[in-house]
C-alpha cells in the first residue's frame, strides 16, 4: 500500500475510534469494478478489481481511485458511482466490505 | 441505359408518384375525419365498440380496467426522435390506445436504419421519418391522434411543444438534445422517460416524476464530447434499443395510469450481452441543481450545443485540422494511387468497418493504434521496402468521413517526420470517394 494511502486509512480510524470500538477499521478491501458505456470503452474492460481500498473510505477516494486504475481521467466528473447497487455522492463517507460491487456509470446517450 | 433498366425505372417514378398521391389523399381523409368526429364525439373519453374490442386483453386486467382505458385514450406522449428507440416505443403506445401520440425527428430515413426502427420500410428511404412513422402507425390503429413535428427541437420551440402534451419520451441521439429535453419537461412540469442505446447496452430511468431526480442531478457536468459514442460510429444492435423502447413505453403508461412503481428515481442498466437488468437506486432530487434546484440558475432554455460542446445531432461535422495541401480529393487519390500506383494508403477505421469494405491494396492501422511504437515501426519497414529514395513519398490516410483521418495525419506527422514522406488525408473520406468515384462503394 501507498504511504499516502496508510495515513489516509489512520485519518479515518482515529475519527472513527471512539463510536466504532472493537472494529478494525484500518482494514483493506478489495471491490469489485463494474464498467459501462463509455468507461467500458476508456479502460478497454468490462470488468476489474480495485485493491487496497480502506473499508471506512469516502466517494471521492473511490472517485480518485478508479479513475487512476481504469485510465478515466477523460470523463472525469461526468459519471456516477453506485455501490451494490445504490447511488453514491461525492462526499459522502460509505463503509465497504471485500467483494463490494462498484459500479462507474456514464450516461448513455445513443439511440 | 439499356430498354429493361429505362422501363424499370421509369416504373419506380411512377410507383414513388403514386406513393406521394395515396399520402396527401390520406392527410386530405384525415382532416375531414377530424372534423366529422368534432361534431359527433359526445366525450372524448368514452370508449367506443372498437375500442373495447380492440382493448379487451388489456381491460380485463383488474389494474387497468375502462378506466385505465380511458385515461389511456385521454392522454398524450410526446416520442422525440423517430429511431431505434422511437419506433418500438410509438408503436406500443399507439397499440395500447394512448389518444394523441407527437412525434419529433427532423431527420429522413436512411438505409442504415432499417435494421432497427422498424416502423420504417424500404420504400420510405429518403422519406421524412415523422411522416413514415405516421403513416405505419396509422396503420395500427387510425382511431389515434398522430401529431408530426418534423423539425429539429431545440429551445426556440421546444417549451412549446412539449407544453402540449402529458408524458415526453427521450429516444434522442445525442447529448445536447438530452440536455435540451430535460430543461424543457422541467420548466412545464411534465415528466420525461429517458432511454438510450449504444451495442449490446441500454439505459432507462424517468426523470422529473413527482420531485423525483432530473436529468442534470444526476449529471450535471456533460461527458466531453470526445468520450461520447454514437450507434453511427460504435454500432446498435436493433433489438437492444427495441428493448428499451418498449420499456419507455411502458413507463409513459404506468404514468398516464398514475401508478406508483414508476422507475423514478432509479436506473435500468440492461445488458443485451449478459442478458441481465440491473437496478441502481439513485440520488434523491438535488437541492441545488442548476433547474430543477431551490434556486435554479436555469429559468429559461439556453444553448445546448455550447453547453455540451456537441452538435445536437448525430452526425459528426467536418473537422478543419489540416492545410489544404495535406488534403487531396478522391481524383487525386484515384490518379496517383489506383492509376501510377504511387505511394501507400492507410485505412484508420476500425478492423470492423475495414472488414466491411476497403480500397485495394490499402493497409489498415485504426486511429487507437497508432499510438503504438510497433504500430509505427512497422509503417517504417513498409515504407523502407516501398519508397526506394523518393522524395516526398505519398501516405494517403483515409476514413469513413475524413475527420479521423486529418487526426491521424498530424499524429502520423510526427512520428514520421523523418522519413522524408508528403501526409495527407482524403477530404471527406471513403464517403467522397463513393460519390465521385466509385458508387458502387457501400456509403454506410
Ligand atoms: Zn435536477
Amino acid at each position: 500500500m501507498a504511504p499516502q494511502q496508510q495515513q489516509e486509512v489512520e485519518v479515518v480510524v482515529q475519527q472513527q475510534q471512539q463510536q466504532q470500538q472493537g472494529e478494525r477499521g484500518a482494514a483493506a478491501v478489495s471491490l469489485r469494478v463494474l464498467l459501462f458505456a463509455g468507461a467500458r470503452e476508456l479502460a478497454g474492460t468490462a470488468e476489474g478489481v480495485l485493491t487496497g481500498v480502506p473499508a471506512r473510505t469516502d466517494v471521492d477516494h473511490l472517485l480518485r481511485r478508479v479513475t487512476e486504475a481504469f485510465s478515466l481521467g477523460a470523463m472525469s466528473g461526468a459519471f456516477i458511482l453506485a455501490l451494490n447497487h445504490d447511488y453514491v455522492m461525492p462526499g459522502d463517507q460509505v463503509r465497504v466490505r471485500d467483494g463490494d460491487e462498484l459500479a462507474v456509470i456514464p450516461p448513455l446517450s445513443g439511440g | 441505359m439499356s430498354l429493361e433498366s429505362k422501363s424499370i425505372f421509369q416504373m419506380e417514378k411512377e410507383i414513388a408518384d403514386l406513393r406521394e398521391l395515396l399520402r396527401s389523399k390520406e392527410q386530405e381523409l384525415r382532416v375531414l375525419k377530424e372534423c366529422e368526429g368534432s361534431k359527433t364525439h359526445l366525450s372524448v373519453e368514452k370508449l367506443s365498440k372498437d375500442d373495447i374490442e380492440r382493448f379487451s386483453r388489456q381491460i380485463i386486467i383488474p389494474s387497468i380496467g375502462v378506466k385505465g382505458q380511458q385515461l389511456m385514450k385521454g392522454a398524450s406522449v410526446l416520442i422525440v426522435g423517430a429511431g431505434g428507440l422511437g419506433c418500438p416505443a410509438a408503436q406500443y403506445l399507439t397499440g395500447s390506445g394512448i389518444g394523441h401520440i407527437g412525434l419529433v425527428d427532423y431527420d429522413e430515413v436512411d438505409r442504415s436504419n432499417l435494421h432497427r426502427q422498424l416502423l420504417h420500410s424500404q420504400e420510405n428511404i429518403g422519406v421524412s421519418k415523422v411522416s413514415s412513422a405516421a403513416e405505419a402507425l396509422r396503420r395500427l390503429n387510425s382511431n389515434v391522434r398522430i401529431s408530426e413535428h418534423s423539425l429539429q427541437l431545440d429551445s426556440s420551440n421546444a417549451l412549446n411543444i412539449v407544453q402540449q402534451y402529458d408524458v415526453v419520451i427521450d429516444a434522442t441521439d445525442n447529448v445536447a438534445t438530452r440536455y435540451l429535453l430535460n430543461d424543457a419537461c422541467v420548466i412545464s412540469g411534465k415528466p420525461l422517460v429517458s432511454g438510450s442505446a449504444l451495442r449490446l447496452e441500454g439505459q432507462l430511468t424517468v426523470y422529473n416524476h413527482h420531485q423525483g431526480p432530473c436529468y442534470r442531478c444526476i449529471f450535471p457536468k456533460p461527458p466531453p464530447p470526445e468520450t461520447v459514442t454514437n450507434c453511427g460510429d460504435g454500432g446498435v444492435l436493433g433489438a437492444v434499443p427495441g428493448v428499451i423502447g418498449v420499456l419507455q413505453a411502458l413507463e409513459a403508461i404506468k404514468i398516464v395510469l398514475g401508478w406508483t412503481g414508476v422507475l423514478s428515481g432509479q436506473l435500468l442498466l440492461f445488458s443485451g450481452e449478459q442478458s441481465t437488468f440491473r437496478n441502481i437506486r439513485l440520488r434523491a432530487k438535488n437541492p441545488s441543481c442548476d433547474v430543477c434546484g431551490d434556486h435554479p440558475l436555469i429559468t429559461k432554455l439556453i444553448d445546448y450545443e455550447q453547453f455540451c460542446g456537441a452538435k445536437a445531432t448525430d452526425k459528426e461535422s467536418g473537422l478543419s485540422l489540416l492545410k489544404q495541401e495535406q488534403r487531396v480529393s478522391p481524383e487525386t487519390l484515384h490518379r496517383s494511387f489506383i492509376c501510377k500506383n504511387e505511394g501507400i494508403v492507410i485505412d484508420v477505421r476500425d478492423s470492423e468497418e475495414f472488414n466491411m469494405c476497403a480500397l485495394p491494396n490499402s493497409i489498415n492501422i485504426p486511429l487507437k493504434k497508432l499510438e503504438e511504437v510497433t504500430t509505427i515501426q512497422k509503417i517504417k519497414e513498409i515504407l523502407d521496402s516501398r519508397k526506394k529514395n523518393e522524395e516526398n513519398f505519398p501516405v494517403y490516410v483515409l476514413c469513413r468521413r475524413g475527420n479521423d483521418s486529418q487526426r491521424a495525419v498530424l499524429k502520423l506527422e510526427q512520428s514520421l517526420g523523418n522519413e522524408n514522406v508528403a501526409v495527407c488525408d482524403l477530404e471527406g473520406g471513403l464517403h467522397a470517394w463513393a460519390r465521385a468515384i466509385d458508387s458502387s462503394f457501400p456509403i454506410y
